[in-house]
């Protein structure tokens, strides 16, 4: 036990030592990389804004109205030249096509949509779009103000002469108060908006927003380039002092623990330092991340906590594969870039075709990413993965320094 | 004579390096194992240090079989790697600490082995930064923080200056003056010149030979299958 504690405080020295550099390093991959994705995405969004938004309509109800309502809409309305719809069946389909980014929203026509407007009793449209989408919210809000505008003038147009004709040819009943009855009815539809649509939105994976979900992407490359940084921890150790360990009784399973113990409280370090900047950051230039309020900040040390753990894992078990330059920095990369793609990191999974999205989500990666969303959406992360997947890598780390050490490797 | 090495077999997989080797060792004695690159020499130090575990055999010392009782082995043999077993990052001293406890570091720096080695000359120099000859100094007094009676060493003087590499033959000699025992594997003819038995290493048995300082006899001797 002694030996134990002598070995995790001298590599703890080694990784302080190291600190600096493979802060520095690593931070400057997750810009780099964050820059290059930024500068793709800005194309890629510029080249969508030029093109005509798709909505989904599901319609429950099966008035002819509803269909001439939206060819209306596609042939004379302002928004025809920006918008166009799509007539889908369940919402399942919708849900799923507008978070693949193939539709930009959808909206519910809710079952006797049209008869209820002859009444007071209207179920209001669901008009679902992504959290963080403002440009359909917008578009909508200019065209219902546009509309209540006209609406507000020919009803009044309208009224107008109603009075007139009911003051001509209508006997015996006051026509102000017939008209003041008439418009009590018209405003108690028109203007209470909430009974005419609801705007929903949802988030890229579960209840995140963008902002949200980039943020978490964001914090698991970092961590998954971490791997790239901390290399001189790993390439320039000394096999022959584990093997004289072995020796002396000091075997595979406590190197492996002593040495974990100190890269884990590097990365650990370094996540917490960059996270701390990155908030700060995030803080100064006003990047909107709404969860971020909500959570509090031991659940977030914590979550890193996790994170460090898992992903720190299966980097220590890369090296143990790999443990000679330039092999080992080119495995940590191939991994990192591999990982975070198929994770969703930089760009969500679920625009992804299905089978790709499982495999990502089920692998280190993006088992970090869906706990880290969790944390962030309050809506629970699965600790159990993540432990699962550290066992898993420490585990094998023993093993193959045991067997580099008295196999044939020896 | 106080301890044989006898009969010792290792196989890798279904190759056979060591096929049973047999050597005799004294207190006081040192030997050389001269034998050409991967005929075994490396493994069976390793095997002698409890490294590596053998298919058969025993490592006698004073009637006790070394190979069968891992606490007075590594209490009895102290193994220095060919490579230098050091954490590069880290001082001397910090990499003395990892072997010795307190006390004895203390000791061995103020009067005893490492002093000897003069290890006490870069202390708080990183290991990084040590010259050949250090670095050997230092995995030495690595190996022995326990006061060792058999001394194990591969290649010891590899790649080494003229100047460093007479300062590790002459601690050589005084560990082998106090009673220790040395076993080194080498390509050295100066190290075989010092050693007071050589052994030549072939087809994974070991045979006496008898160093005359004739380099071209030995070359030959090596040679023959």
């Amino acid at each position: 036990m002694k030996r134990f504690g002598t070995y995790l405080l001298l590599q703890g020295k080694r990784a302080l030592r190291l600190l600096p550099r493979t802060l520095a390093v690593t931070l400057l991959l997750t810009l780099s990389a964050a820059l290059i994705l930024a500068v793709v995405s800005a194309r890629r969004a510029s080249d969508v804004s030029r093109r005509k938004t798709l909505v989904g309509v599901i319609a429950m109800d099966d008035n002819p109205y509803i269909m001439m309502g939206i060819h209306a809409m596609e042939t004379f309305d302002a928004m025809r030249d920006e918008i166009s719809f799509l007539m889908m069946e369940e919402e399942p389909e919708a849900l799923q096509k507008l978070r693949a980014g193939e539709i930009a929203a959808y909206v519910v026509v809710p079952e006797g949509f049209v008869d209820m407007m002859y009444t007071d009793d209207v179920h209001p449209l669901r008009f679902v779009t992504l959290a963080g989408v403002t440009r359909l919210d917008s578009l909508l809000a200019a065209e219902l103000a546009e509309a209540v505008a006209k609406l507000m003038i020919e009803t009044q147009n309208a009224q107008y002469g109603a009075i007139h004709y009911a003051m001509d040819h209508v006997q015996g009943s006051d026509p102000y108060e017939a008209d003041d009855v008439l418009i009590d009815r018209y405003f108690a539809i028109v203007f209470d908006r909430d009974k005419l649509f609801r705007l929903e939105t949802v988030g890229l994976s579960g209840e995140l927003s963008f902002g949200g979900y980039y943020l978490c992407g964001v914090s698991v490359a970092f961590l998954l380039l971490w791997g790239i940084g901390a290399c001189p921890l790993f390439t320039r150790r000394s096999e022959e002092v584990g093997t004289l360990l072995s020796a002396r009784g000091f075997g595979a399973v406590r190197q492996v623990a002593g040495e974990f113990g100190a890269f884990y409280f590097l990365m650990l370090c370094g996540a917490l330092c960059a996270g701390a900047a990155g908030l700060f950051l995030l803080r100064r230039a006003g990047t909107a991340v709404p969860e971020l309020p909500y959570v509090p900040a031991g659940a977030l040390i914590r979550a890193l906590a996790f994170l460090v753990l898992t992903l720190g894992s299966m980097q220590f078990f890369l090296y143990e594969l790999v443990p000679e330059n330039p092999g080992g920095i080119l495995l940590q990369f191939l991994n990192a870039a591999v990982q975070s793609f198929a994770a969703g990191c930089f760009y969500p999974s679920s625009f992804f075709p299905d089978g790709l999205r499982r495999f990502g989500e089920h692998l280190p990666a993006g088992t970090a990413l869906r706990y880290l969303g969790g944390v962030m959406s309050w809506s629970g992360g699965g600790v159990a993965g993540m432990l699962g997947w550290t066992a898993l890598f420490l585990t094998l780390s023993a093993a193959v320094r045991r067997y580099r050490q008295t196999g044939r490797g020896a | 004579m106080t301890g044989e090495i006898r009969d010792i077999r290792k196989n890798y997989g279904k190759t056979a390096v060591l096929r049973g080797v047999t050597i005799p060792v004294e207190r006081g004695g040192s030997v050389a194992l001269v034998g050409a690159n991967g005929s075994g020499k490396s493994t069976l130090l390793r095997v002698l240090a409890g490294v590596l575990r053998p298919q058969s055999g025993e490592f006698l010392w004073e009637g006790v079989d070394l190979l069968r009782s891992r606490a007075l082995l590594e209490r009895t043999v102290a193994y220095v790697p060919q490579g230098t077993p050091l954490l590069e990052e880290l001082s001397a001293l910090d990499n003395l600490r990892l072997w010795y406890d307190r006390e004895t570091l203390e000791a061995s720096l103020s009067g005893g082995m490492l002093r000897e080695l003069g290890v006490q000359e870069f202390l708080k120099t990183p290991a990084s930064r040590l010259s050949g000859g250090m670095r050997k100094r230092l995995s030495i007094g690595c190996a022995i923080s326990r006061d060792p009676q058999i001394l194990l060493l591969d290649e010891p003087t590899a790649a080494l200056d003229l100047a460093a590499r007479e300062r590790l033959l002459d601690y050589f000699s005084g560990f082998c003056a106090r009673g220790g025992t040395i076993l080194l594997a080498t390509h050295d003819l100066r190290e075989v010149e010092a050693c007071t038995q050589c052994c030549l290493l072939s087809g994974g048995v070991v045979t006496p030979y008898e160093y005359d300082g004739d380099a071209r006899r030995l070359a030959r001797a090596l040679e023959r299958p």
